[in-house]
């Protein structure tokens, strides 16, 4: 339990007067994640703690370099858990860093994503005050969302010191089951299931099989498991998913998530191809960037990143009129322009 | 969750099936896969029951279903029958302040000299006061303007805020005072200028000016934090 | 009495004469969508919290998006302040007009533009209702899980900008969680898209800035909503207690169960 927001708002004041750039460093797990920042390390990872968690109010609030392994097992002790189920690249992994690069797991297009249960948080700005976001209160609409905004921002527009995130009871039952399908044919099968109140959390296709998880009350998941018919299996698969340590993501120079339509079609480029998020999110382990693939993810209304193999672009170019809106909304909040610049996009 | 004067003006209004002798009523709603429903039924009625409960009642079908719903939705309408006007409050707070709230609202209405009936969606703490007043009456309203500021800074004061669901508008321009510091409100207007340099979008409204906050003069209270816990403001 | 606005203390803009407003925006508006007398005025004085009343100085009612794009333009260059009103049931004042400005109706935008049931969504116009969009895909099982109190009357856009929420948000989410993509004009009047078909977009997460933002930054004029598989079955229970702070406390203990995770999606 270390309290260091006093130390990090001289580092960002001074980093401020000096014009010099930082580099906002948690756990470094997910370094990788983005375009290299070259600036003076800021250093989160001793700012750490559980602030108040209180398992009737279905919220925690925990200081940024609070390890997301703590706060997964202390969630788990009280039989709750994040819906977004959030990926995982190391033990050292902090709550700052899940949230600043805002991923979620393959529970995404069934419960959520990581913004959506982000209820507050506590950010240096770039003249290094503390400002306070949201709250504790799932219903609140005071003001605008900059929390919200700050999920996924990769610490461009400040330095998150707490965060307050909503949690929930974990399901009673889960089970995993496994199908012989093609990609497309698992696709469109668990979209017409998706039209259908089922206790759904998760569809996974390594190219090979299906694999779909069910999540809740006993009753709802024996019968839809019944009806489902195909094969049981383990439940060690998802944590491999949500991780990208699964075989199908492994082993190629380059791999790319392309987030997509759930209906668009499935991309066709070299390489081999999984998907995620019940369709809505292609993995393509390939040997080298295809930059055809931005453009087609773009015609598709979705976008394409680059998980490993990025040379400079890792992220999908920006439309001119969004990229300036993202550059003074940076400004707005980071007018010296100090925190990660250009880690999500040159010049931002 | 209704209290007794909102859910007897309800009871009156829409002829839900409410008891109208409670002293409050909770409504609590469980949809999914018919057998986790029966299930969870079983699970929450005796969990109401050992929270002190005196009667749990199924809605028996889907009319029954609906009229229960209708006397919830029919309150605000119900409660403008009991009183010349009502003036309805949106603050959310944590679920755990509930009774330590609903006791300060009723002392901050009666030094307010008004009534008030209570409204509540009880799974996420939003709270719905809704105060009774008398526009006709010299003063009445400015009164329940100043009770409606005065529940919203408690919201604030108890870890809450001050909108769960109906915005600031300009209602609650200044009560914007109350939840966020000054280097905060600055944010949201620099946010502001990324989109709209000159001001022109709804001015006046959701943000307030340092001018306003200066003049409203209202202490900052800042998550549950405020700078002289020890005087007593209630 | 917070209608009365206080230029040292609100904003303030110079006040254009009306028959300028008329010369400049009447042009780039269909017949009859400008309205500048005071009878016609009248109506939209307030919006559901009648205690505050206050008048523009006119009122448009663009009916495409090219005309939002140059009566925006238009005030802009003008430097005429613009509040944004749907359907006029918001309870906090926000589509109270400022003294002097333009008030922009989306009342013409009602049309429901695309429903795609495999999808699970609908792209509509701001000016839908909000119980009109259930309305349409509940043949086909499906829904739009915010419900606002007021989802007889309320508006989409007005959903959006308040980022409403609802008896059952609690299961499924709030506005934010419920929508994919905005169609968005800036006073400017350049046309943005916001957010996309697929779950996240590239960028900063803008929809979660614009959704709640009260008509301060832009003006919002196509919606893809999300849709949701009707339960198979809801029930209700009525618990009654003698005691005010005993049903204060049961409140606490209630918690969504093990088997009934959140439903936004």
């Amino acid at each position: 339990m270390t309290d260091l927001t006093a130390q990090l708002a001289d580092q960002v004041r001074a980093a401020t007067a000096a014009a010099t750039p930082l580099r906002i460093e948690g756990g470094g797990t997910r370094a990788w994640y983005g375009r290299p920042v070259d600036g003076q390390p800021l250093k989160l990872a001793d700012h750490k703690g559980v602030i108040d968690y209180d398992p009737s109010e279905l919220v925690i609030t925990a200081r940024a370099g609070t390890p997301m392994a703590e706060i997964e097992t202390l969630l788990a002790e009280h039989h709750q858990m994040l819906c977004f189920e959030p990926p995982s690249f190391g033990a050292a992994g902090t709550l700052g860093g899940a949230v600043a690069t805002g991923l979620s797991g393959p529970r995404r297009p069934f419960t959520g994503a990581l913004r959506d249960y982000v209820l507050g948080v506590r950010v240096l700005d770039g003249q290094g005050e503390a400002l306070r976001f949201g709250g504790t209160v799932f219903k609140n609409v005071a003001g605008f969302d900059a929390f919200r905004l700050m999920a996924g921002a990769q610490g461009s527009l400040g330095v998150l010191l707490d965060v307050s995130l909503r949690v929930f009871p974990r399901p009673r039952v889960e089970r995993s089951l496994a199908f012989d399908l093609s990609r497309d044919a698992g696709r469109d099968w668990i979209i017409e299931q998706m039209r259908r109140p089922l206790p759904l959390s998760g569809a996974f296709h390594d190219g090979h099989r299906l694999h779909v998880r069910l999540s809740g009350g006993e009753a709802a998941v024996a019968s839809a498991a019944a009806e489902f018919g195909g094969e049981d299996e383990a439940l060690d698969l998802w944590p491999q998913v949500r991780d990208l340590t699964h075989p199908a993501f492994q082993g190629s120079p380059v791999l790319w998530r392309i987030a997509l339509p759930q209906t668009a079609p499935l991309p066709e480029f070299d390489g081999r191809l999984a998907w995620d998020w019940a369709g809505g999110v292609a993995w393509l382990a390939a040997d080298e960037i295809d930059p055809q693939v931005w453009t087609w993810a773009a015609r598709m209304d979705g976008h394409a990143t680059l998980f490993r193999g990025a040379k400079g672009q890792v992220f999908q170019p920006l439309a001119s009129p969004i990229l300036k809106l993202h550059q003074r909304i940076k400004a707005a909040l980071d007018p010296a322009s100090v925190f990660n610049p250009g880690r999500m996009y040159e010049g931002l | 969750m209704m209290d007794g004067p909102a859910l007897r003006a309800a009871e009156d209004f829409a002829h839900a099936g409410y008891p109208k002798s409670a002293a409050a009523i909770l409504l609590c709603e469980l949809d999914g896969a018919a057998h986790d429903v029966e299930e969870e039924i079983a699970r929450v009625t005796a969990l109401l029951t050992t929270s002190g409960a005196s009667e749990v009642r199924l809605a028996r079908d889907e009319d029954e279903r609906k009229r229960f719903w209708a006397g919830r939705k029919g309150a605000f309408p119900a409660v403008g029958r009991i009183a010349p006007d009502y003036y309805c409050i949106d603050g959310t707070i944590p679920r755990r302040s509930l009774p330590k709230v609903l006791t300060e609202i009723g002392r901050l209405a009666e030094s307010h000299g008004l009534g008030v009936a209570n409204v509540f969606h009880a799974g996420d703490g939003n709270l719905h006061p809704l105060i009774l007043y008398d526009a006709g009456k010299p003063g009445d309203m400015e009164a329940a303007e100043a009770l409606g500021g005065a529940i919203l800074e408690l919201c604030v004061e108890v870890g809450g805020a001050i909108t769960g669901e109906h915005g600031v508008g300009r209602e609650k321009i200044n009560q914007m005072c109350s939840q966020f510091s000054d280097a905060e409100r600055e944010a949201f207007f620099a946010l502001k200028r990324a989109f709209d340099p000159k001001g022109l979008l709804n001015p006046g409204k959701t943000i307030p000016t340092l001018a306003r906050c200066a003049e409203y003069g209202h202490m900052h209270v800042h998550a549950g934090q405020v700078s002289h816990p020890h005087l007593e403001r209630f | 009495m917070l209608d009365q606005f206080d230029a040292r203390l609100d904003a303030d803009f110079a006040a254009l004469p009306p028959e300028r407003l008329r010369a400049v925006l009447s042009p780039l508006l269909p017949k009859g969508g400008f309205v500048a007398d005071v009878e016609s005025l009248r109506a939209f004085e307030s919006d559901g919290l009648a205690a505050y009343r206050s008048l523009p100085a006119c009122v448009v009612l663009p009916e495409t998006v090219d005309e939002v794009r140059a009566v925006l333009a238009a005030c802009s260059e003008l430097g005429v302040p613009v509040v944004a009103r749907g359907a006029g049931t918001g309870l906090s004042g926000g589509a109270l007009p400022f003294p002097g400005s333009v008030l922009l109706s989306m009342a013409k935008f009602n049309k429901i533009l695309e429903i795609d049931p495999r999808a699970r969504i609908a792209r509509v116009q701001p000016g839908v209702r909000n119980l009109a969009i259930s309305e349409a895909v509940a043949a086909m099982g499906l829904f739009y899980a915010p419900d606002p109190s007021s989802q007889i009357a309320c508006s989409i856009g007005g959903n959006v900008a308040e980022n409403a929420g609802g008896v059952h948000c609690l299961k499924y989410g709030l506005t934010v969680h419920n929508i994919l993509k905005l169609e968005v004009v800036t006073i400017d009047g350049e046309l943005m898209t916001i957010g996309s078909e697929a779950l996240d977009s590239a960028g900063f997460d803008l929809m979660a800035l614009m959704t709640g933002s009260e008509g301060l930054l832009g003006i919002v004029t196509e919606v893809m909503v999300k849709l949701t598989p009707l339960p198979e079955v809801a029930r209700v229970l009525l618990a009654c207690f003698d005691d005010v702070e005993v049903a204060a406390g049961a409140v606490a203990t209630i918690m969504p169960p093990g088997s009934c995770p959140p439903a936004w999606r």
